[in-house]
């Protein structure tokens, strides 16, 4: 449920903080799970089920829920795996995630209805019966109880919703498949929801809109904090959307200080790599577009990018190749020490996929989210406002941090345009959601995208709305202008520190 | 005497939310933002009440979290608290609770 607060919140990161303190405090040769297996009874504590019908389920759900916490891979429901199998082989800094990292727990669905039209109790067995009589295809019969939609017949146009006098008839479907902007939720023998891993981008959504609970992503916050305890220098990039991420009185500058309270060596604004990729994509616009290439889509939200690469492969040369924000970081962390392990730390389920490409997959090591970083705070027992404010070594622009907020990148990079070229025109076209970044390709596809910028992003209000924060969206985007505005620079060309590494930058 | 800015009647409803890390993570901000939503709506409320909504630094009662999210009302203290016991606590006070007659 995105913006309130409910019970499967509370477990999510209950989840996150549980293996997190595991993580910091099991010994670091030992085959000892049994304080994984004492987690359920923490999180579901009691014999009273809470939020379904037995306790038993709730804490069955919880192990699966752990397992894929730890990075691990679901059981099957319908042969006997033991809870900690392969717990061993993921308490280690080189174990890998493996896709499909977005999945329904089957046992934790409750086969929610398909989209479907249904007659309320709201009926009153009207004489006039208005839905009967606008049907298209005669689906609807007065039975005794009221109106009836006879659901094999119905086709979904919605007549009958507009004609009831009493509002009494309903359109409504799976959150999941209501949430997903990329058809990638079809169902099971069971009728149960799963994901189609061909089409899904992976952007998260489904996840934090089933009311249920039966979606959750892997993580891999052992991992990290696995590098952290053997030693190696683990660095920490994170995105433009963490301020007021961590609560109200959490200062940037506090939150800093925290994550290298974690164990992390230095923390780096993912900003600059996003300034890196405004110099590079206002290249592009200039040199290519309308000639050379029709439009320019940006590539920072990887589940756009993967998106619009399946829905309309033939206008895939028209998406910037560049690197990521998120890999330019990487690659400047490890020019300075090619030792380093890199976490990218965000709002961003997608980029954990991203991650496991094979040309990104030597830079980014590990990504975490907001949320789960909370969890490891949380049982680290860090307090974000007793901490001393540290500052940013190299800061990003104004503009490549408010890369968090939708139209921020496509304002980015016209600026860098304009600033370059005062006076060249830049038309932007913009979507936050697939569902409308499916529109725009259209719109592309038909021509009315020549010459414009396209800025494509997953997630409504941008990745301050991403799967993985824990504050509103309002208050989100408030912080990270505030934030931005303390810039000591206005656009990725004033920006010191990208003039000299952008020679060095992969193009 | 009172003037049209008098504010002498005015019946404030001061509610502390712990912004520490258990407290956050356990959903107090989501807590500041629904009774914000109380204010802003100003309906709901009598219309000489006025809410102060403070966010406060961890106070070191939550026992690690146990007890999360920690709400004060008026010095009252509330724990492991959530947005409708809160909001339903506001509401009895600004003699709104819902019950008619």
């Amino acid at each position: 449920m995105r913006g309130i607060f409910t019970p499967i919140t509370k477990i999510r990161r209950q989840v996150f903080t549980e293996i997190a303190r595991f993580a910091y405090e099991r010994p670091l040769v030992s085959r000892d799970f049994s304080v994984l297996d004492e987690a359920p009874y923490r999180i579901i504590p009691g014999e009273v089920p809470q939020y379904r019908e037995s306790v038993f389920k709730e804490r069955a759900i919880v192990r699966e829920r752990l397992r894929l916490a730890m990075g691990l891979p679901m059981r099957p429901a319908s042969e006997h795996q033991p809870f900690t199998r392969d717990m061993e082989t993921a308490c280690s800094a080189n174990y890998q995630i493996r896709e499909p990292l977005v999945q329904v727990i089957p046992f934790a669905c409750e086969s929610c209805p398909t989209d479907r039209f249904q007659v309320t109790d709201n009926c009153r067995r009207c004489l006039a019966h208005p839905c009967s009589i606008v049907c298209p295809v005669k689906a609807i019969t007065i039975e005794k109880s009221g109106a009836v939609i006879n659901q094999d017949l119905c086709i979904k146009c919605g007549r009958c919703v507009e004609a009831c006098p009493y509002h009494a008839i309903i359109r409504f479907g799976r959150p999941c498949a209501e949430a997903c902007g990329a058809n990638a939720i079809d169902s099971d023998e069971l009728g149960r929801a799963v994901i189609n891993q061909d089409n899904c981008v992976a952007c998260g959504l489904c996840m934090v809109s089933c009311p249920f609970a039966a979606i959750s992503d892997k993580s891999e916050i052992l991992q990290i904090v696995s590098a952290i305890r053997e030693g190696r220098p683990v660095y920490a990039e994170i995105a433009p959307s963490f301020v007021g991420q961590f609560g109200p009185l959490a200062k940037p500058g506090q939150i800093l200080a925290g994550i290298l309270a974690l164990g992390f060596r230095d923390v780096v604004e993912v900003g600059l790599g996003a300034d890196l990729g405004s110099l590079h994509e206002a290249d592009i616009f200039l040199e290519r577009v309308p000639e050379k290439q029709r439009f320019l889509g940006t590539s920072c939200c990887p589940s756009w990018e993967d998106f619009a690469r399946k829905t309309a492969p033939d206008l895939d040369a028209c998406i910037a190749s560049a690197h990521t924000p998120m890999v330019a970081t990487a690659i400047h962390i490890k020019q300075q020490d090619p030792q380093a392990r890199v976490v990218f730390i965000g709002p961003c389920v997608a980029k954990k996929r991203e991650a496991l490409e094979p040309d990104v997959q030597p830079y980014v090591d590990y990504v975490l989210t907001f949320e789960e970083l909370m969890g490891m705070f949380s049982a680290h027992s860090i307090e974000l406002t007793d901490m001393d404010e540290l500052p940013f070594t190299d800061s990003a622009s104004r503009d490549g941090r408010g890369y968090a907020v939708a139209g921020g990148v496509a304002d980015a990079i016209r600026h860098t345009i304009e600033r370059r070229h005062p006076g060249h025109a830049v038309p932007v076209m913009k979507a936050d959601s697939l569902q409308d970044c499916r529109k725009m390709l259209l719109l592309a596809r038909a021509g009315k995208a020549d010459g414009h910028l396209l800025e494509g992003m997953a997630c409504p209000g941008g990745c301050i709305g991403g799967p993985g924060t824990l504050s509103q969206i309002n208050r989100s985007g408030k912080a990270v202008q505030a934030f931005s505005e303390k810039s000591p620079y206005r656009d990725a060309t004033e920006n010191p520190r990208i003039a000299a590494s952008s020679d060095e930058a992969p193009h | 005497m009172n003037s049209l800015f008098s504010v002498r009647n005015m019946k404030v409803i001061k509610i502390e939310v712990c912004a520490g890390t258990h407290c956050t993570m356990l959903g107090s901000s989501d807590i500041m933002d629904a009774i914000a939503g109380l204010n802003d709506e100003g309906q709901l409320l009598c219309p000489d009440c006025q809410l102060e909504i403070v966010p406060i630094p961890c106070t070191g009662d939550c026992d690690h979290g146990r007890l999360s999210p920690i709400v004060r009302i008026n010095g009252e203290q509330l724990n492991q608290a959530d947005s409708a016991t809160v909001m339903a606590r506001i509401m009895t006070m600004a003699g709104n609770d819902g019950r008619k007659g």
